[in-house]
């Protein structure tokens, strides 16, 4: 455990951060490790559940349905809303933030009642990898497990394609994926060459359907939540390239909504795309 | 000490026994003396703490709040009028978003402040001469308001990589959980903000008699109004950097106290507004922890759900 994983916020004097935390965190973790955990996003507790940490956590936010154990574990807040009293009734050892719920005076306040926190990018498959590696050797040295391996075997011989695309995370009114989010990294390591300027380097941007219709991608990707919202948006599609110039693809929210293994796991799905190109 | 104050004593002592009680857990009353249980971390550690956090916040908030509307002359002042918190939430968003640091971090926090110390030194420039009027202070506020969170919006309709995370909830009002140390200190800064108030509430009362009564006083209206403002913009700033704009508590508190306990000065209108929007906001912080557990309502909503009614109430009172 390095000192500088324990995310800080707060103003602690430097003093108090170098001779008190320093030696707290490496000690809490050299005498006894984390057993009991509060996952703060749906994400990251399904990545732990994938490499078989599932079983310490005993506490996580909304919407943390996957796997289906996920949804046993009590509740702690809503989603990005975690409350601290719900965490502190689960009595956790360690906090894990993902970095797209972290809240800094809520990690700082149990920081101060001796409860460590953990963060973690999983804004790329890059994130999610090193996430998984740095899990995997802090808590479960020694034993890669399978889903990890699979998943890095996918995702080595992916089939690389040549398209460009927008990401659509809603399609009214129109919002699209941006660079620094999971899915985006994912179509670009099949390929995919973005068409949002290199100044958009964010989460997620709303556009304007004007922008949509003026830039011309080979593929139109949106998440299908359900059958209604898959026709609504492929019939925003026919509005915006009438003569149907884009291919509009919806892939399953199911499993490429989440920063976890489960899209990597997944890739031959979306083996389809590019190929009416090709 | 009339029948009204009486009252009001009364269900300041029920607010103040119920409102640790509430929140996302339950707590035993046997638990808070027992240090080995749950409930005595979650009752001294977090509970204790919120409530004096928030007695000092809405406390401080309404006591300026009685300052603004008795400079001004005007009953519809309330701490935010001067643009002080739409200069703050500014510089918080631009840190967000240029500098990908989230609400409740030090660069954050400093963003902030340093945005509303530009709009305090805009605002002390101008107020020797062209904002020498209370009037033309009220219309550089609004002003000042309209085009700061026109920014705001505009940044925030550009992406929207604050939804969901701490950033919008935090504009309507959000509480951080401190330590009992930091929320006795700021406990303690809100008395001493309270004590230079009260200590000179002479000048207010020749202010609100209108500046040249002030002037036959002895008493400079443009210095005295810059000093008050330059006191309580900063305290203003410091509260919405610590904890987002918390509606209606500031506009409201002073009407209700002056409609309920009638006071004689407005030393003892700051006084009285100082309890009531403690217990006011306590009381809101309660219900916005205890509404729908684990989710916890930004405050500001609550106290504008309460203070909305109670501010039409104080207009029918007032016809």
């Amino acid at each position: 455990m390095k000192a500088s994983d324990l995310t800080r916020s707060m103003p602690q004097s430097l003093i108090g951060l170098v001779f008190t935390v320093m030696p707290l965190s490496l000690s809490l973790w050299a005498l006894e490790p984390p057993k009991r955990w509060v996952s703060t996003s749906p994400q990251l507790t399904e990545l732990l559940f994938q490499l078989d940490l599932g079983e310490k956590v005993v506490g996580t936010t909304d919407q943390s349905d996957y796997p289906s154990a996920a949804r046993k574990i009590r509740r702690v807040g809503r989603l990005f809303a975690p409350n601290l009293e719900a965490i502190l009734s689960c009595a956790p050892d360690l906090v894990l933030w993902d970095s797209s719920s972290f809240d800094p005076t809520l990690e700082s306040r149990l920081f101060s009642m001796g409860i460590p926190s953990l963060k973690f990018p999983l804004d790329s498959v890059e994130s999610v990898f090193a996430a998984s590696r740095r899990l995997i050797q802090e808590f479960r040295p020694g034993k890669k497990p399978d889903v990890l391996i699979r998943a890095e075997i996918e995702w080595d011989l992916r089939r690389k394609r040549n398209f460009s695309f927008i990401a659509l995370a809603w399609a009214d009114p129109p919002m699209v994926f941006g660079k620094k989010t999971f899915l985006f990294s994912l179509l670009e390591g099949l390929g995919g060459n973005s068409i949002l300027p290199a100044r958009w380097n964010t989460q997620y941007l709303k556009v304007s359907e004007e922008w949509i219709m003026a830039q011309n991608p080979t593929h139109l990707f949106y998440l299908k939540h359900d059958a209604l919202s898959a026709f609504a948006t492929k019939e925003q599609c026919k509005k915006w390239w009438p003569n149907q110039t884009v291919e509009c693809v919806g892939i399953d929210a199911e499993k490429f909504a989440r920063a976890s293994l489960t899209p990597l796991l997944f890739l031959s799905t979306l083996d389809f795309i590019g190929k009416n190109k090709q | 000490m009339n029948k009204n104050f009486s009252t009001f004593a009364f269900i300041a002592v029920l607010i103040l026994a119920a409102v640790p009680w509430m929140g996302a857990e339950p707590i035993l009353f046997g638990d808070i003396f027992n240090s080995q249980t749950l409930g005595h971390r979650i009752f001294w550690e977090l509970r204790m703490p919120r409530l004096l956090m928030t007695l000092a916040l809405g406390g401080v908030l309404a006591s300026i709040g009685t300052t603004y509307q008795g400079l001004f002359r005007n009953p519809l002042s309330d701490p935010y009028i001067l643009g002080i918190s739409s200069a703050v939430l500014l510089g918080v968003v631009v840190a967000e978003i240029g500098f990908n640091q989230k609400v409740g971090t030090p660069i954050s926090f400093v963003f902030g402040m340093l945005s509303a110390l530009s709009l305090i030194f805009i605002l002390m420039s101008f107020s020797s001469s062209l904002l020498a009027s209370s009037d033309r202070l009220i219309l550089f506020g609004m002003g000042a308001n309209f085009i700061l969170s026109s920014l705001l919006f505009l940044l925030l309709s550009f992406q929207t990589q604050s939804v969901g995370g701490g950033t919008l909830k935090w504009f309507f009002g959000f509480l951080p959980w401190l330590k009992r140390g930091d929320a006795l200190f700021f406990l303690g800064v809100s008395l001493l903000v309270l004590a230079t108030l009260v200590i000179f509430a002479r000048l207010i009362d020749a202010l609100r008699m209108g500046d040249s009564v002030a002037r036959t006083l002895g008493i400079s209206p443009g210095g005295t109004r810059n000093c008050f403002l330059l006191l309580t913009s900063l305290v203003v700033a410091l509260t919405v950097s610590f904890s987002g704009t918390i509606g209606f508590v500031g506009l409201v508190v002073p009407q209700l106290c002056l409609i309920l306990f009638r006071p004689a000065s407005t030393r003892v209108l700051l006084l009285q507004s100082f309890g009531l929007g403690a217990l006011f906001l306590s009381l809101a912080d309660g219900i916005s922890r205890a509404l729908l557990p684990p989710f916890e309502f930004p405050v500001g909503v609550i106290t504008t759900l309460i203070g909305g009614p109670l501010f039409l109430f104080t207009l029918w009172r007032r016809s």
